[in-house]
């Protein structure tokens, strides 16, 4: 409760860090004058706190201005009709790849929780590998995996499984009984990875509506420490709105039927 | 190659939407699967003899994009996906009035007249075959289809 609490008055002071220190600034030199301080120092510190104010303002302004101009300008490439909606994802995933400073060896994907059917939608995905990339299903369960994990936990990372080249039986007992995962589906896996990592997304309302998973076949050879600062803060936000914004666009059966398909 | 009814097909779409609307390579390759589709959802068979496949999140057939970079009526600057139609020649609509083929063009090309082509790629990666990947086995995935979501008869339409 207490780290809740915390989490609020933290997000809250920096949501509001530039209108705050604007108040600060104004106000001090508003004591200033009434109560006839004539102390320099303080006024000048109070000016500060104001022009820092605008300047943070213009700067985050700016950032989602780039935001909101990579949203029209990635619109306009689907409209073009070179792009589609899955395209526009896997353009994306492929940014954070190299954004991430990963390796030949690893994979990034972006899943959807589809509520109704509680289950995952691929939305992109990026490996160098072209068998890696590649999307053999669409549908993912959320119980299962590293995936449901960090479903149900928030996050998770799995350091190494037992490596599928040398001792596939082992590999298959482990994701057996440590993640559920089938050995039908082991045998189907194009990509065998020994190292995952995985985060929930949240929407606006705090509601988790998608999973990132980093994985590599190379046993620890993802950073669990690195890929945890590098989705937060502003990149998770930022990453989490795209989502939300792109939302409209995504493809589902019922809007098929509904055109008579 | 022959694919007589692919090449149809492509007469059908061209005499349709070119003369009014400029559309991708790609585009048209959607247009032409979604009648596939709809000819089996309602008759149990495709309308064309083209084989399907699901890769690089679209739809492709070889026998379909043959049939449209070589048709007498329609000319690409280059056989790029992206490419759109740099000549059209006006062309008669192959079809007679009423059989199944027409019956599913009309249906398909009403459903799209009026839509963007934002809507056109959002239903084409919206219907049932696109939760697959690879080729794609169009009679049995529609009546896996029929018996989970029904269909609209329009072969009752015709009667």
């Amino acid at each position: 409760m207490k780290r809740s609490v915390g989490e609020k008055i933290g997000r809250s002071i920096e949501d509001h860090f530039p209108e705050g220190l604007s108040f600060l600034g104004i106000t001090g030199i508003a004591v200033l004058d009434v109560f006839g301080f004539e102390i320099v120092w303080l006024f000048i510190g109070f000016c500060g706190m104001s022009l820092s104010a605008i300047v943070v303002n213009v700067r985050r302004r700016r950032a989602t201005a780039e935001i909101l101009d990579e949203n029209e300008s990635l619109i306009q490439v689907i409209k073009d009709g070179s792009r589609n909606f899955y395209d526009l994802w896997d353009a994306r995933v492929h940014s954070i790849f190299h954004d991430c400073g990963l390796s030949d060896l690893d994979r990034v994907s972006i899943y959807k929780h589809d509520a109704d059917k509680n289950v995952f939608l691929l939305l992109g995905r990026y490996a160098v590998q072209h068998d890696y990339r590649r999307r053999n299903r669409y549908h993912y369960p959320t119980d299962k995996g590293v995936m449901g994990k960090a479903w149900f936990n928030g996050e998770h990372f799995e350091r190494k499984l037992p490596n599928p080249d040398q001792n596939f039986e082992s590999y298959v007992q482990v994701n057996d009984e440590k993640y559920g995962i089938s050995r039908e589906t082991c045998d189907a896996l194009t990509m065998k990875s020994t190292c995952l990592w995985a985060k929930r997304l949240s929407n606006e309302k705090k509601i988790p509506f998608a999973l990132v998973v980093v994985e590599s076949v190379r046993r620890e050879n993802l950073d669990s420490h690195k890929l945890a600062d590098f989705f937060s803060g502003e990149k998770l936000t930022e990453l989490e709105n795209f989502l939300d914004s792109l939302a409209f666009m995504e493809p589902n059966l019922r809007l098929a039927r509904e055109r008579g398909f | 190659m022959s694919y007589p009814k692919a090449e149809e097909l492509v007469t059908a779409i061209s005499a349709h939407f070119l003369s009014f609307r400029k559309l991708s390579a790609r585009r048209i390759l959607g247009i032409g699967f979604l009648c596939d589709w709809k000819h089996c959802i309602e008759f149990g068979a495709p309308m064309t003899e083209c084989n399907w496949l699901v890769s690089d999140n679209w739809v492709k057939s070889e026998e379909f994009s043959y049939k449209l970079f070589t048709s007498r009526y329609v000319k690409f600057p280059n056989q790029s996906p992206s490419a759109t139609p740099c000549s059209v020649t006006p062309v008669g609509y192959p079809y007679s009035i009423g059989s199944t083929a027409d019956l599913v063009c009309k249906h398909v090309f009403s459903v799209l007249q009026t839509r963007t082509d934002f809507d056109l790629d959002q239903t084409i990666l919206s219907t049932y075959p696109f939760d697959r990947t690879g080729p794609i086995d169009m009679v049995s995935l529609s009546k896996e289809y029929v018996s989970k979501y029904g269909r609209e008869y329009l072969f009752e339409m015709r009667a």
